[in-house]
This record gives C-alpha cells, sequence and structure tokens, in this order.
C-alpha cells in the first residue's frame, strides 16, 4: 500500500455473513446440514453482529476515511474491540440503554453464548432450529442497529470500548 | 454440567411461568433443553425452548424483550450467568 494514496477499509459484509449462515443450514443437500455445519452457522452468526458493532465503533470516531491516515485509525479502532469486554460491558450497562441498542445488546449477548456453546461444548448438539433461531435474532440486531440514534451510536461504542457509557 | 446448575433451573421455570401472559395461547412450550458448561470464569448456559406446532412464528423483537424480562428476574436472584434463549418450533426443525 502506497503512503499517500486512500485505500478506503474494507470489512466482512456482515448481511452477507448472515446469508452465508442462511445458506449453509438451510441449502444444505439431501440429509440436511451436518452438526459441524449448523455449529459453524451459530458462530458466523455471532460474528456478523461482532463485526457490525466494530463498524459502528470505527464510524463514531473516525466518519467516512477521506485518507490514509482516517483510513488507518478507522481500521485501528474498528480491529480494537475485545469479544469478553465489549459483551461484558454491555451486560452491566444492559438497563440503562435505549429500547433499539438494547435489543442489539442484548442480541449481541446471547449470540456470543450461543456461539460459544456451539464451538466449545462438546456435548451440545445443537439443531437447525437453533441455527435458524440465531440467524434471525442476528438479523433482527442489524434491524435495530439501523435505527440507532447517533446518540445510541456513541453510548454504545463507548461500552463496548471502554465500558463506560 | 448438563442442564442442572441453579441458574438453569430458575430461568427454565420463569420460562415456564412467564411465557403464556407474554406471547399469548398462540403458542405452548412443548419442553425445554438446558444445557452448561464452565468456560473461564462462568457457566455457559444454554437453553432451547421447543414449541408445540402450530403456532405462528415468533417476532424476534418479541422474543428479545422476553428474554430481558427474564434476566431482570435472574438478577433478583442474583445470578448472572445469563443464558441464551433459543425458541425453536418443533415442525420447523429437521435436525
Amino acid at each position: 500500500m502506497t503512503t499517500g494514496q486512500l485505500q478506503p477499509p474494507s470489512p466482512l459484509d456482515p448481511t452477507a455473513l448472515i446469508d452465508s449462515a442462511d445458506h449453509a443450514v438451510n441449502n444444505a443437500p439431501a440429509g440436511g446440514p451436518s452438526r459441524e455445519a449448523i455449529h459453524r452457522a451459530i458462530s458466523t452468526a455471532y460474528y456478523a453482529v461482532f463485526h457490525a458493532i466494530s463498524a459502528i465503533n470505527a464510524d463514531v470516531r473516525h466518519g467516512v476515511p477521506t485518507n490514509p491516515a482516517t483510513a488507518r485509525a478507522w481500521t485501528n479502532t474498528y480491529r480494537q474491540m475485545r469479544h469478553g469486554f465489549a459483551t461484558g460491558s454491555l451486560r452491566h450497562n444492559l438497563f440503562i440503554l435505549t429500547q433499539d441498542a438494547r435489543h442489539v445488546a442484548n442480541g449481541f449477548i446471547n449470540l456470543k453464548t450461543a456461539r460459544e456453546t456451539a464451538d466449545y461444548d462438546p456435548n451440545r448438539v445443537m439443531t437447525v432450529g437453533d441455527a435458524n433461531y440465531w440467524i434471525g435474532e442476528a438479523r433482527a440486531a442489524l434491524i435495530a442497529m439501523q435505527a440507532m440514534t447517533t446518540a445510541d451510536r456513541q453510548t454504545f461504542s463507548n461500552i463496548t470500548l471502554t465500558g463506560n457509557p | 454440567m448438563n442442564g442442572t446448575n441453579r441458574t438453569l433451573e430458575t430461568a427454565e421455570r420463569l420460562i415456564r411461568e412467564r411465557f403464556p401472559g407474554h406471547f399469548g395461547d398462540s403458542y405452548r412450550i412443548d419442553h425445554i433443553v438446558g444445557s452448561s458448561f464452565g468456560r473461564k470464569d462462568r457457566e455457559i448456559n444454554y437453553i432451547t425452548v421447543y414449541l408445540a406446532p402450530g403456532g405462528p412464528a415468533l417476532d424476534h423483537r418479541k422474543t428479545n424483550e422476553f428474554d430481558i424480562l427474564i434476566k431482570e428476574e435472574l438478577i433478583g436472584h442474583n445470578m448472572r450467568d445469563w443464558p441464551a434463549v433459543a425458541f425453536v418450533t418443533q415442525d420447523r426443525d429437521s435436525t
């Protein structure tokens, strides 16, 4: 990458991630999706919301990058959020959030727990129904995100990155 | 641990008690499956609520509100390892 040219950040598209999870679960060959495909889909649904919140964090702090320096700053903030810290902070602040922000936060917290179960509990067999529920929850979180006000986004970003509203 | 901890038991009881008032008569719980395992400093609790066939699709805003209501009650019992709760209608579950 040259230092003088703007190369806009190109993060993963949350909706495309959810679509890929949906496809893996609901367009499987005869016999249905494998257990692995189901568990991966739940994990992907979580990551879709994780990436969407990461983008909010970067947008809140830097807006649309207009030069290489702001593009780097945007990317650094995008990469700043830590899974456990963010969900832990949202748990502590869940009941001070406005309705849309609370919906997003609660969905994100639950998706993380579902993902941990899908990825780390060798004894839990999750089903197509579980996967479709979390895929739907991730889609609903993205819709609620669109309804969040500028102030909601600022508060949400502060909580996920610093722990304080 | 497999679905036997106190948070799971309390959450399941609260779900059964509060569900009809929140969702109405169109939905009925068939059975509930819970699981739990330890990770780092907390329990990861997961619940699937299986609904009887025939009900309309559940709205995610409504299930999210219900979930928050259950969390508030769990806080009242000093329980912080909140379960993730999935709602699955049996006739829409193929595995």
